[in-house]
């Protein structure tokens, strides 16, 4: 095989077996790899049974794709996925950047599928010549930061690469993720809690075997191609700079920096969290994840006050909200101590973030006192005790281990009425307010793993503040029978028109997941419209594999992949019904330049409608039809679901060929 | 001319595009095992630094080398392994006072940087450095850009 290393390697936690078996050809060239051969390999294992996630029965796979470890630009990223995550109600899934993906693959796997739960800590030590379970009693407490110094030290060997979970794993927290080289987190979905639940500490990996290439020549022609493509899409020059920093400078104004526990969209201390405040004291210099030309880790150095001395060098427009704004908080090199904390941890920012900032809410509102906050000032802006929360929800501290649940179930053990508060969709926490960005909010909305920014985002609607939707037409570079661009679609106030577009989004993120690319180099944030789309993806997926990838193709692959994410939530009764927003969302934004906007429920209905429609899924319950399935190959799904009865056998007919009539006439048409 | 690969180590993000260039290009497959190249990072003190053959004036390798596999090129002044004479005896990895020359286990042959010579354009890792850590320059000019960085500390001072 070229691209693909051909083979997966099993463990079993409980039996303390390591084995190896094959990658079907059939299966690399319909799911592609990563996200969606992880996706297809706990299907076909567990189906559609209905599993505890935290019990071994609960399946893990860690996923590269063919283009990862080789030239291809941002060629790092890998994927973990479980059949049940912790921290939403979904499948778990999650994606990483750094050096460990292309690493497995030098040691000769693409995945690596977890099963059962072992009875002591271990860790997974993967070579060229074998792999086998360790004891990893040594390891167990430890940061991810010391984690990774010392099986290098164990070994050593500086060249192992480590992905591993912190002490907020160990502890079972939610939201707690898995660290690759202590810096890259597969962040949402709890998959650092699944994987603390097998009590596997670490996956560590030394290879030197090579990525063949099946069509070097070919290769070399679309590698220039996409470096042509770079080089001319100017919304990357921002993330080159500034990396995904730069965003407050956009979302403050746009009124979607999340504020106080997403009380509103613009932060009043906002200036200070800015780049032009924050990179002329602090920045050093740039780093970047594997064969990456974008750069987007920013090294920062504090020179002065509490933090003075440290050095660090990840830290997000998440990490920037998450400890900025939405705490109230306009002390940046904090966010920097923040960012540290979580990663040495292994704790996903976003959901440590929401946690902490819903407590800060009700404790404002007098719901929460100090009496249960361990005596702590939850006061906004009070970061310090934002630090000081961090480490208690890592050792599931005091209140902090009503914290490590996530805000939805501390309110639900909280109650007083605390559950108002609450910013989660399917149990996941949000990325950001959305009243102001409402494609967002729809795509929150409908994502099959819970509310973020890396399954629909639809970043093109802000074009619809400077751009013609003929020009966003034509930069897009899609027939608008395919995606239709309307005044509304790329108006971020409107919910009208949206479907096509998310959708596009999600099969273009679905591609990118699996063939194992960035999004930061793909169509993504931003705006950034100028870059790597299914046909650029395609050239470079098919000249390293030797199969012809087309960009219809791979559209198809990330439609498939997509319906089996929606089949399986299916199968934990997830429907329209959990489509939902937040509470807060329907309410209108109390300040700011958008002050006013909301989202409006009826329209938002409409909207998933519409959704749905153009999906040609089944309206009433928001799930794949049988038509769907088998057009996507994917007949033994629905079988299944239909087993358990789940589709909804007596009108799919019918609502499928409606679907397809509605697709081809709302298109051009409004 | 003289040729030199320079690296400035601030631009470099290690991210190791170099490595797999070289390898792709020069062993036709995607693995920095195979690299005449090699970055080397630390994580705390968030660096990383290219390590590769550096063409000595007076190459320890080529002194050590105990078939006369070695050998420089007087035009460029370029260190080049001839691999059909080589025995994989490591003695040049051993002797290399900066770690440049490796093995490549497989093919049991030895890997040092030849600037690519006898190919066409630059060496691959400096056309694929995206941030341009890594320059490909008459030896000559080769410091040139350091001096005049510290050279314009004085001509502050002198126009003070």
């Amino acid at each position: 095989m070229y691209g693909w290393m051909g083979k997966i390697l099993e463990v079993d936690l409980t039996k303390a077996r390591v084995d190896e078996r094959p990658l079907p050809k059939s299966t690399a060239i319909g799911y592609l790899g990563g996200r969606g051969i992880n996706m297809r390999i706990i299907w076909d294992l567990l189906g559609p049974k209905r599993i505890d996630p935290l019990s071994p029965e609960n399946v893990q796979v860690i996923g590269a794709g063919p283009l990862i470890g080789t030239l291809s630009p941002a060629s790092g990223r890998f994927s973990i996925s479980a059949r049940r995550g912790t921290e939403s109600m979904t499948f778990g899934d999650s994606n990483a950047g750094g050096f460990w993906g292309p690493e497995l693959k030098y040691a000769g796997y693409d995945h690596i599928v977890l099963r059962g739960a072992s009875e002591k800590p271990v860790y997974l030590w993967i070579t060229d010549e074998y792999a086998e379970l360790r004891d990893a009693s040594h390891l167990w407490g430890k940061t991810t930061s010391e984690t990774d110094e010392i099986i290098k030290e164990d070994h050593g060997d500086s060249g192992i690469h480590t992905f591993c979970i912190g002490p907020a794993g160990e502890n079972l927290v939610k939201y707690a993720c898995v660290m690759a080289d202590a810096r890259r987190a597969a962040g949402r979905t709890g998959m650092g809690c699944v994987m603390g639940s097998k009590k596997l500490k670490a996956i560590a990996v030394r290879g030197t075997q090579g990525v063949k290439i099946a069509k070097p020549e070919q290769f070399e022609e679309a590698l220039r191609g996409v470096t042509e493509v770079f080089h001319n899409c100017s919304s990357i020059e921002n993330s080159i700079r500034y990396g995904t920093l730069i965003l407050p400078s956009y979302s403050n104004p746009g009124g979607h920096f999340t504020t106080r526990n997403s009380q509103t969209g613009t932060f009043e201390g906002a200036e200070k969290l800015l780049v032009d405040y924050v990179f002329p004291r602090y920045y050093l210099k740039d780093r970047a994840c594997f064969s990456c030309p974008v750069r987007c880790t920013k090294v920062f150095e504090i020179s002065d006050g509490p933090y003075k001395g440290l050095r660090y060098d990840k830290v997000e427009y998440n990490t920037t909200y998450s400890f900025g704004s939405n705490v109230g908080n306009d002390y940046w090199p904090a966010i920097l101590k923040a960012s540290e904390l979580c990663n040495d941890y292994g704790l996903h920012v976003d959901g440590t973030g929401f946690s902490i900032a819903w407590a800060m809410e009700c404790f404002e509102k007098g719901l929460l006192t100090s009496e249960d906050t361990d005596g702590l000032d939850l006061t906004w802006g009070n970061y310090e005790v934002v630090l000081t929360l961090i480490r208690k929800i890592a050792r599931r501290e005091g209140f902090g281990n009503i914290l490590a649940e996530g805000p939805k179930r501390a309110a639900e053990k909280i109650n007083r009425g605390t559950e108002k508060y609450v910013h989660s969709v399917k149990g996941m926490t949000l990325y950001g307010d959305m009243r102001a960005r409402q494609g967002w909010g729809l795509a929150y909305c409908v994502s099959t793993r819970g509310p973020d920014h890396l399954r629909g985002t639809p970043a093109i609607e802000f074009k619809g503040l400077y751009a013609s939707p003929e020009d966003v037409q034509k930069e897009l570079d899609e027939p608008p029978e395919e995606v239709p661009i309307t005044k509304d679609s790329i108006n971020p106030l409107s919910l009208k028109n949206k479907g096509p577009i998310i959708v596009w989004f999600e099969h273009l993120m679905a591609i990118a997941d699996s063939a194992g690319i960035c999004k930061t180099m793909t169509a993504w944030g931003g705006g950034g419209l100028g870059s790597l789309k299914f046909k650029e993806m395609g050239k470079l997926v098919s000249a390293v594999t030797g199969i012809d990838f087309s960009a219809s193709r791979l559209k198809t692959i990330g439609e498939r992949i997509y319906n089996l994410e929606r089949a399986m939530n299916a199968v934990d009764g997830i429907t329209r019904k959990d489509d939902v927003l937040p509470p807060r969302q329907y309410e209108p934004l109390p300040s700011g330049p958008r002050k006013g906007a909301r989202v409006d429920p009826e329209q938002l209905e409409k909207a998933k409608s519409e959704y749905y429609e153009w999906r040609e899924w089944d309206v009433s319950t928001g799930l794949p039809t049988r038509r769907k399935l088998e057009e996507l190959e994917l007949n033994d799904v629905a079988n299944e679901l239909d087993k358990i009865g789940v589709l909804r056998a007596d009108r799919q007919n019918r609502l499928a060929s409606s679907g397809r009539r509605t697709k081809n006439n709302s298109g051009v048409a409004t | 001319m003289k040729y030199a690969v320079m690296v400035d180590i601030d631009k470099c993000t290690g991210c190791r595009r170099c490595e797999v260039a070289c390898s792709f290009f020069r062993e036709n497959e995607c693995n920095p095992a195979k690299s005449r190249i090699h970055v080397l990072s630390w994580a705390r003190e968030c660096l990383d630094i290219p390590i590769y053959c550096v063409q000595c004036t007076k190459p320890a390798c080529k002194a050590v080398c105990p078939v006369n596999a070695i050998t420089v090129n007087e035009k460029t002044g370029t260190v080049l392994i001839d691999d059909d004479l080589c025995i994989g005896c490591r003695m040049c990895m051993v002797a290399c006072p900066i770690g440049a020359i490796s093995l490549d286990a497989v093919c049991r042959k030895m890997l040092k940087c030849d600037l690519c010579e006898g190919r066409d354009g630059k060496p691959k890792c400096v056309e694929y450095c995206e941030p341009k850590a890594l320059r490909y320059v008459p030896a000559i000019i080769s410091n040139v850009a350091k001096m005049r960085k510290n050279a314009e500390k004085f001509l502050e001072f002198a126009m003070r």
